[in-house]
């Protein structure tokens, strides 16, 4: 039980940070004066989402075959302030956005 | 100084210029209208109608009972299944009433709906309407409007700093006994936010600050070489502790909810282990307090404590 809460499925940022590379920053351009601004671009919105180990690869493949999609490689790591332990990975999917006015597809970024 | 200097002027000036007979009622009317946008009235009952809310799996509630009542005593009503929410749902509902504390367990045999769960405590009112006009007045946001159960009416409120509590009347008034022992209501808030709950908590609980301690033994939430700031606060619904953190807390701390106090840690300890409930952090002492936190089977999170000594809590009143 206590081995279960501590193990947890969850993010790491520095896979958001390694994404940027794939992600072309003009894609923003349109939004507002990055000056003023702190919000980057929907794609780097991540859905958190918390399951429990054993039922992590499931979701993950469930969420793939629905929606398409990668998912970077699992890692085990501490992504709290105290000690704790998670698995975690990203998962970018490309949703067809509903919205068309732009003429690239929107990313919607999941990271289990 | 200046602006005093300044207010001294303006008062005499107008004093001459009105007269004592006209300034009078002036500050009369002034001191109304301040009174009734602050004062709300006192609609608490007693602690033994605070209720801790836990959810357990419906396979899990009968063990989670039997270990409550195994651990600290006392009787429970008949279990029911009841909707306890606004909108359809399903559980197994029972009450649990402890020398040391009143909990209301639930089983929902249907899915939960948003966002029942995450309201910690029930308090009990005299008046319903009062006490949601009350709760509004003195800060609070309404989550959940205003419901009926099955025997009353029910509100889930938020006060600042993101602390869920329902607000619960009975069409028939219960009458539990008196509690031999009051529990504290555990609330991890943040600095940015601890002004207002407190302010809020305050104006509505018609509580005081029996306590404010800046820096408190980090022990208490697991970081032994760290303080923080903890404030007690007691009121006719019973104690609230309140942790200041920065939110950096080891497991499991913040996810209690409630700190029972018994006579004999040792010996509560010894009943609880018994019956099947996991100690996850073995006893300290703080604060004139022995602790330990626990969890019970299903999952319920619980501090409980005896008093070593005399309490430094209590000598600081002010």
């Amino acid at each position: 039980m206590n081995c279960t809460r501590r193990l947890f499925a969850l993010v790491l940022l520095v896979f958001n940070l390694a994404t940027f590379s794939l992600l072309s920053w003009t894609q923003t351009t349109e939004g507002p004066d990055p000056a003023s601004t702190v919000a980057v671009g929907a794609q780097y919105d991540t859905t958190h989402v918390y399951v429990s180990p054993s039922d992590v690869d499931a979701f993950v493949a469930s969420f793939l075959e629905t929606f398409g999609g990668k998912s970077t490689k699992q890692v085990i790591a501490t992504v709290t302030p105290t000690p704790s332990k998670a698995t975690s990975q990203l998962l970018q999917t490309r949703v067809a956005a509903v919205r068309t006015h732009r003429d690239f597809t929107e990313r919607s970024t999941l990271i289990v | 100084m200046r602006i005093t200097r300044s207010f001294g002027v303006i008062a005499i000036a107008i004093f001459l210029s009105t007269g004592i007979a006209r300034l009078f009622p002036m500050q009369r009317t002034a001191l109304a209208v301040a009174d009734a946008a602050t004062v709300t009235p006192n609609v608490t009952v007693g602690p033994q109608y605070d209720t801790t809310h836990v959810y357990v799996a419906p396979e899990d509630f009968d063990t989670f009972v039997a270990s409550l009542v195994a651990t600290f005593g006392g009787t429970t009503s008949k279990q029911g299944v009841f909707t306890v929410t606004p909108t359809p749902s399903s559980t197994m509902s029972q009450l649990v009433l402890t020398p040391v504390g009143t909990l209301s367990v639930f089983g929902f045999k249907t899915p939960v709906p948003y966002p029942f769960g995450a309201e910690r405590t029930g308090y009990l009112v005299t008046d319903f309407d009062a006490a949601v006009q009350a709760a509004r007045t003195t800060g609070a946001d309404v989550l959940v409007s205003p419901f009926n159960d099955p025997i009353g009416r029910d509100v889930i409120i938020q006060w600042p700093g993101g602390v869920n509590t329902q607000l619960y009347w009975h069409t028939t008034a219960p009458s539990y006994k008196p509690l031999q022992t009051i529990p504290e209501n555990r609330v991890y808030v943040s600095t940015d936010r601890v002004a207002a709950f407190v302010d809020s908590f305050l104006a509505f609980s018609h509580g005081t600050v029996i306590a404010d301690d800046a820096h408190a033994p980090g022990v208490e939430m697991g970081r032994p070489s760290d303080t923080y700031r903890r404030i007690r606060i007691q009121s006719n619904f019973g104690k609230l502790t309140v942790l200041v953190t920065d939110g950096h807390l080891p497991y499991p701390y913040g996810h209690e909810m409630t700190g029972y106090e018994v006579s004999d840690l040792a010996a509560t300890l010894a009943k609880a282990k018994v019956a099947g409930v996991q100690v996850l952090v073995p006893p300290y002492t703080s604060d004139q307090r022995a602790a330990a936190l626990v969890q019970f089977p299903g999952g319920y999170i619980a501090e409980i404590h005896s008093i070593t000594g005399n309490r430094t809590d209590v000598e600081q009143i002010p």
